[in-house]
């Protein structure tokens, strides 16, 4: 899918505030959390603005829980529809998830069971989303711990929500990773089944090795096997818009910058 | 399979068992879920995720407990009141009341630090400088103060120690001094300090409505004190030096 990305970012983040408000971070475009800056005013939003001058944003949601049985308030819509007229983002995004139901909100990326009624579920929950803000979003394939019996495969789950809501994937490389190495998948085999044409943007990012698999914590350099696997994404699709996520242990923003080189060097490798 | 358990079914034990994990409850959801031994890491990841969101949201007061009596109010807090909010900026709105009972300093730079966090993020407005009272119609005006104002009821000193807290400055003793913290925020910044008597009582009247006149009104009746209005008028003049005016309606 094509977006008003391209290029490579990162996640903006609080201890680099100070960066993008100047201009002199060496990104193409940032990426925040829609919810932090889904409030009435103060410096949160001047940041952003400020950062939005010098770089396309791409506002990324935790909480439209499209794969909750109950559906998301007009309030959430309303007050996300603000930011984006406000912000006027390349991209809008959320997860494949649910976050809690009768009233509660675990604040926690939930696993979908990828079942045939839950499939109808998500899509008219996009399809709800894509109406209200007026634009197609991007869904993001989370990381899972649990696989629950009797379910198609994620990625099928993926194609059929893409085919019929017209929302786009971000492809979260790490995401893959981890969930088919918890639930003793080929990685790479994986990519088969996605239907590769509906990404719009790439999420790279560190794992750590829990008591009972991976857990997608974000607190880490990306790991050198998804480096491969994101290299095997973009032979396949072509050069796609690329940025890393880092939440924990957040380094220097020139180790971050460092590290999105690798991104360009894989892009300029497979574009060679 | 869970494919025989309607979606919300399922969804509603995954949250019971999230709020209140039990043997039970997780096998209840492993059943029709044929799930492995990672459902565990959900229950870390929820509450982690709360313990971090209170300390961020109440820092001070995390400072002021220390760090295995703060994860003991926190996990305590969790357990008894379950996020229900769309943000997770907006959760805890109940801890500083459930530290009260067993430390009232903790619960008052609780209660400090969530203003300020809210102040910080309150809708914009410009403040009425004193250039503008030429313009006010002193007989019905009612001051409206900015957006970001709140008006924090504490029982302690807690706001002497909460700049020491935020300094990392060595803090002075807590003692029990009752009274009312204005938290506002001037420009992008956050700022805060004690109320004194007089301004608060100009303040809960302009909140309600009240005319700036019948405020001093009722402070001349009130009181022998003839400098009760005049004191009406410089608490009126910190006020505006202070960008805490919003407007005069
Ligand atoms: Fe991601």
């Amino acid at each position: 899918m094509t977006t008003r990305l391209s290029g490579f970012g990162l996640g903006m983040r609080r201890p680099h505030y100070a960066h993008y408000v100047a201009g002199e971070a060496p990104v193409d475009f940032v990426e925040v959390i829609s919810e932090n800056f889904m409030v009435a005013g103060g410096r949160p939003i001047d940041t952003l603005m400020r950062a939005r001058a010098h770089y396309p944003v791409a506002l990324h949601g935790v909480s439209l829980s499209v794969g909750s049985a109950e559906t998301r308030s007009d309030d959430y819509l309303d007050r996300l529809k603000a930011l984006v007229d406000r912000i006027e983002p390349a991209v809008v995004s959320d997860h494949l998830c649910w976050t809690g139901i009768g009233g509660f909100n675990s604040h926690d990326l939930l696993p979908v069971p990828l079942t045939e009624p839950a499939l109808d579920t998500v899509c008219r929950a996009i399809d709800r989303a894509q109406s209200h803000l007026q634009r197609p979003m991007l869904f993001e394939n989370p990381s899972s711990y649990i696989a629950f019996a009797g379910t198609m495969p994620e990625w099928e789950f993926l194609s059929e929500m893409v085919r019929r809501t017209g929302c786009g994937l971000l492809l979260d490389v790490n995401n893959i990773f981890v969930s088919a190495t918890n639930h003793g998948l080929d990685p790479h085999g994986w990519l088969d089944g996605l239907p590769l044409d509906a990404v719009g943007q790439i999420h790279l990012a560190g794992h750590s090795q829990g008591e009972h698999g991976l857990i997608d914590t974000h607190d880490a350099p990306v790991d050198p096997a998804v480096w491969a696997l994101y290299t095997e994404v973009i032979r396949r699709t072509g050069p796609l818009p690329t940025m890393i996520e880092r939440d924990g242990n957040i380094p220097a923003l020139d180790a971050l910058a460092d590290e999105l080189m690798l991104a360009r060097q894989a892009a300029c490798a497979v574009l060679a | 399979m869970s494919g025989d358990l309607p979606l919300a079914a399922l969804q509603q034990r995954f949250c019971d068992w999230l709020i209140e994990p039990d043997e039970d409850r997780a096998r209840m959801i492993a059943a029709p879920m044929g799930v492995g031994p990672g459902l565990v890491v959900y229950q870390n990841n929820y509450r982690v995720a709360l313990v971090e969101a209170l300390r961020e949201i109440h820092p001070r007061a995390a400072a002021w407990l220390g760090e295995d009596a703060f994860e003991m109010a926190a996990a305590r807090h969790i357990d008894a009141h379950p996020p229900s909010n769309w943000t997770i900026d907006a959760y805890g709105t109940g801890f500083p009341d459930d530290l009260r009972a067993s430390d009232a300093v903790a619960a008052d730079l609780a209660a400090i630090d969530r203003a300020i966090g809210e102040a910080f993020v309150a809708a914009d407005a410009l403040p009425v400088t004193a250039a503008a009272l030429a313009d006010v119609d002193w007989d019905t005006a009612a001051i409206r103060p900015v957006p970001s104002l709140l008006l924090v009821p504490i029982a302690t000193n807690a706001d002497a120690l909460w700049p020491a807290l935020a300094r990392d400055q060595d803090v002075p003793q807590a003692t029990a001094a009752p009274g009312t913290v204005l938290v506002w925020r001037q420009g992008f910044e956050p700022v805060m300090r004690r109320a004194d008597p007089t301004e608060l009582l100009i303040l809960e009247r302009s909140l309600a409505g009240g005319s700036f006149a019948a405020i001093c009104a009722e402070l001349a009746a009130q009181s022998d004190d003839a400098e009760a209005v005049t004191r009406a008028g410089t608490v009126l003049g910190r006020w505006l030096g202070e960008s805490l005016v919003a407007e005069f309606a």
